[in-house]
């Protein structure tokens, strides 16, 4: 095998640090996370967009709390109401400052980039995973993983804030 | 590997360094009027470095430039030729020409250098610079033409006499050839590495440069960071010290006295002298001296107190429009000083100095003042208030008026100032950054322009107040009051205009916000949500009202309060109503993540000392969501007619007594805070009174120290006024404030006089002794210094 051969074997296995939200187990890449916290004393930003938790303070920095679950529209508490408080924080590299609301954190697992499923070609499939990631708009979710038992829904950092800066506040 | 791009811009960073510098030194030499051999050599080496690396990176116009200018500066070292005036200001010209070619590297080469390269020379073969002209003619087509294939050899060849200063080698080198033409330098010392150099070279480098050394803004902010969460872990340690051994407590106290240290040397490391901003108007006010037809003599005081970097850059604006404005309008010309009694030659004075926590800055000038008719006639001539409006104002109020937009009083416009921007510009910019601007002026005496600038743009003081569960802060900046409204107030104080709460504060109508409100709502107001709320609120006081008297009827009371903010923006004024009041805290501002930015009602979020996130209000957009509009003009004006025939002047005082049955004013302007303080706080050192605010030994004076009047009987509490603009700090004690707001005042002089008094006045049917603060501190403080032997 040559080396560029292996090279692009090391590559396409990636480390997924997943978690729980809603019963669903999602991922992302454990390259863009900085660290897993704990923290439920959230202070929120009234008028920001009902998928953001507020604000917290960890080690003097402030720090950006997103609730994916309104993003998936899961189901709909208050962005004030207390939460589990497990927040993964990204690193600086992904955006300013920012983490996301789970509800419990999993294994670190390896995948093989090949066994992620692009959500687009799985448009014609009318399975309850499919649904949701229509609802995730602009590639928040980049594919499906099959792992033993269940799907791992593969998350892209880098876009989860994106299109949120746009949100203007006109009423809703 | 370092691209091209980024050794030119490596380049160019340098060479402002060097060329700042060569300006320090210039204006030392301006200054001094004398010219030492080492500044000359420390000229010298900058430009010669400047030099070196032009060639090589191929900017020829610099290369030529610097060179004539270095072949120049080496005669003068060499002691052929002696500083004249026309060589400095030859020197100088080059300066700036070389600063502006660094502004566009990139365009250097087009700059035409060809006329000031002639007079360098021309000069540095000794021809006197009337002459000069004379070989220039020819030169200048030369160098011109093909700036950048023409080198300096050549035209230097123009001049034979030259030869004898320049060795042989030295030609061929200066030629804009891409080798560093180190070799040329035929100092006494080692040539420099000129390539990429700052290089000192060591010889002369110890006698007075400190060291230094460059570091990217990123990296001390990541310092500063860091030394904050250093900060956070030694809260933690502290926290649980309690169960801890002696040993482990000495280490935790060191680990906190270093880890303070820390904190506080790297927060240093962002601050930088003031006079670095100085520096540069000393030129420019020769300059604008020069084309005004003025003689102005520049002074600065206190450059080396040091701000914040980035407030640095912010005030060089404002501050060039001030003293733009001093030279142009303040200081008159020489035959109308003359005239009016003064030397002719006016003064601008820059001066900073620390006071309280700020830095302030002075701006002074010795001129004419400003006309108060000149003012009011420019006012009314551009509507910007009407005739009964200024009736109303006081001396003060109405020297404000230059700040507002668009008010110029410069009957020609000239390219220096006038164009009617200028000190609303310098107002706006100044507060942008939490800073303030007031203005003095003595007609016929001059005027002084008072900065007041926080020490870093990162904290701020703030109030903390809560609404809900939540705490918010609000900036001092836009602060003016807080008034807290007890019991039957509480519900029978608001009133409603129209859609809208309001509440008569001293015969103002403030529109009233309800934080809680606008929290809850994410929409603007309109009028219909404002009537919603006004609704709920009025049913909501008719509620307490019921149960307040139901109280009453059955004995027992029940407390109500409500607190709110007065709070400014522009010209706005609103009162917030917030639940509770926490108090003030310095606060460090982060700014809002990108998500969140355009929410309107917030400026940033901070951390409190608790460790809990708490958003910064932000009072501009707040009022703009609460859709806050003045309520009718602000004050009554039925009341207020000021007739001003029969001296009577509506005033703004703050009355109080001193035990006895006496009543004394003084203006509010003149009091920057009122404390509430323990008598038995105060501490006696000889024969003068002190006590501790901030940290700050305060001298405490006595009415009866300085006045004929009944001294008080020390209760346990009394009040503290703490007057503005004061330069020591010291502050008047007062047994009890009896109220404040506007009254209308007739002066009477006669019937009690006596200095540190301005005279007496009916108030509130009593006869009201007004205290001069500023006077009777003045009068207090010389009999300590003076009167006792």
């Amino acid at each position: 095998m040559s080396v560029e051969e292996t090279e692009t074997m090391l590559n396409s296995t990636m480390q997924m640090c997943t978690f729980r939200m809603a019963n669903r187990l999602f991922g992302v890449d454990i390259l863009d996370v900085k660290e897993v916290n704990e923290n439920t004393n959230i202070t929120p930003i009234y008028h920001a967009p009902p998928d953001i938790c507020g604000y917290i303070n960890i080690r003097g920095q402030i720090l950006l709390v997103v609730n994916l679950r309104e993003t998936f529209g899961f189901d709909q508490r208050h962005k004030t109401e207390a939460v589990s408080g497990k927040v993964v924080v990204f690193k600086p590299s992904v955006d300013e400052p920012f983490g996301i609301m789970v509800d419990e954190v999993c294994d670190v697992v390896s995948i093989e980039q090949s066994r992620i499923v692009d959500r687009r070609a799985n448009e014609t499939n009318t399975s309850d995973a499919a649904r949701e990631l229509r609802r995730a708009k602009d590639g928040i979710v980049v594919g499906v993983c099959p792992l033993d038992r269940e799907l791992l829904l593969v998350l892209n950092a880098r876009h989860i804030l994106g299109r949120q800066s746009v949100k203007s506040l006109d009423g809703k | 590997m370092e691209t091209d791009n980024d050794i030119l811009a490596e380049y160019v960073e340098e060479s402002r360094e060097h060329l700042s510098h060569v300006e320090e030194i210039f204006e030392s030499i301006q200054k001094t009027g004398e010219v030492k051999l080492s500044s000359i050599n420390d000229l010298f080496r900058a430009i010669h470095t400047i030099k070196g690396s032009a060639g090589f990176l191929g900017l020829t116009s610099i290369g030529t430039l610097t060179h004539a200018m270095e072949s120049l500066l080496d005669s003068l070292r060499e002691g052929r030729l002696s500083v004249t005036q026309p060589i400095s200001d030859a020197l100088m010209e080059g300066t700036d020409m070389l600063s502006e070619m660094f502004d566009d590297v990139d365009k250097s080469n087009n700059v035409d250098v060809g006329e000031l390269v002639t007079t360098l020379k021309g000069l540095n073969s000794g021809v006197d610079a009337p002459a000069a002209p004379a070989p220039a003619p020819q030169a200048p087509p030369a160098a011109t033409a093909e700036p950048e294939k023409r080198s300096v050899a050549d035209v230097l060849s123009q001049f034979p006499e030259l030869a004898q200063y320049v060795p042989p080698e030295q030609a061929p080198a200066a030629k804009a050839a891409p080798v560093a033409p180190a070799p040329a330098e035929k100092a006494p010392k080692p040539a420099a590495p000129a390539a990429n150099a700052p290089a000192e070279p060591p010889a002369s480098s110890q006698e007075k440069h400190e060291e230094f050394l460059r570091i990217k803004v990123d990296l001390l902010d990541r310092l500063m960071m860091l030394a904050g969460e250093l900060v956070l872990v030694r809260n933690q340690q502290l926290m649980h010290l309690e169960q801890a051994d002696a040993t482990l407590r000495s280490i935790t106290q060191s680990l906190d006295s270093v880890t303070t240290e820390l904190q506080e040397t790297i927060m240093r490391t962002r601050m930088q002298p003031i006079g670095t901003v100085f520096s540069r108007f000393s030129r420019m006010v020769r300059d604008l001296s020069r084309k005004l037809g003025k003689k102005i003599d520049f002074v600065t005081e206190g450059d080396e107190v040091e701000l914040d970097k980035n407030i640095l850059e912010a005030i060089g604006d404002p501050l060039t429009h001030l003293v733009r404005n001093a030279c142009d309008h303040g200081v008159e010309k020489p035959e109308e000083r003359l005239a009016a009694g003064k030397s002719d030659t006016g003064r601008v004075t820059l001066c900073a100095y620390h006071e309280s926590g700020q830095i302030h800055v002075d701006i002074k000038d010795n001129g004419k003042g400003m006309n108060r008719e000149v003012i009011r006639r420019k006012v009314l001539e551009k509507k910007l208030k009407t005739e009964d409006e200024l009736a109303r104002m006081n001396d003060q109020d109405l020297i404000n008026l230059v700040c507002l937009p668009g008010f110029s009083t410069a009957t020609t416009l000239t390219d220096v100032s006038g164009r009617g921007v200028g000190m609303d510009v310098v107002k706006t910019g100044v507060e942008k950054f939490g800073g303030s601007v007031s203005l003095t002026s003595i007609e016929g005496e001059g005027s002084v322009v008072k900065l007041r600038l926080p020490l870093t743009l990162a904290i701020i003081p703030s109030l903390i107040v809560q609404s809900g569960d939540e705490r918010f802060a609000i900036p001092q900046v836009n602060l003016e009051e807080l008034v807290c409204l007890y019991d039957k107030d509480a519900f029978t104080r608001i009133e409603c205009a129209g859609a809208r709460e309001v509440f008569r504060l001293r015969d103002t109508l403030l529109p009233m916000v309800r934080l809680r409100e606008a929290l809850a709502r994410e929409r603007m107001f309109d009028e219909e949500a404002l009537s919603e709320v006004t609704e709920q609120n009025s049913e909501a006081r008719k509620e307490m009202d019921a149960k307040y008297k139901e109280a009453e009827d059955s004995g027992h009371s029940i407390h109500y309060s409500l607190n709110f903010a007065v709070l400014r923006s522009g010209n706005l004024r609103f009162g917030l109503i917030i639940d509770r009041i926490h108090g003030s805290e310095e606060i460090v501002v982060k700014p809002m993540h990108r998500a969140v930015k355009g929410i309107p009602l917030y400026s940033g979020a901070t951390v409190l000392g608790d460790g809990k996130v708490a958003m910064i209000l932000d009072a501009t957009g707040l009022a703009r969501h609460y859709n806050v509009r003045d309520v009718g003009g602000g004050k009554d004006s039925k009341k207020q007619k000021a007739t001003a025939e029969d001296g009577t002047e509506l005033r703004s005082l703050l009355l109080f007594s001193n035990g006895g049955s006496e009543q004394f004013g003084v203006s509010m302007q003149d009091v920057k805070r009122v404390e509430a303080i323990e008598t038995a706080a105060i501490e006696r050192v000889g024969s003068q009174e002190y006590i501790t605010l901030d940290g700050v030994s305060t001298r405490v004076v006595r009415l009866e120290d300085g006045l004929r009047v009944q001294s008080s009987s020390q209760p346990e509490n009394m009040f503290f006024l703490i007057p503005q603009n004061a330069r020591k700090p010291y502050g008047l004690l007062v047994e009890k404030l009896i109220d404040s707001g506007h009254y209308e005042v007739k002066l009477n002089k006669e019937s009690y006089q006596a200095e540190g008094v301005e005279g007496t006045a009916l108030i509130k049917k009593k006869m009201t002794v007004l205290v001069n603060l500023e006077q009777l501190m003045h009068l207090v403080d010389g009999m300590w210094y003076g009167g006792q032997a």
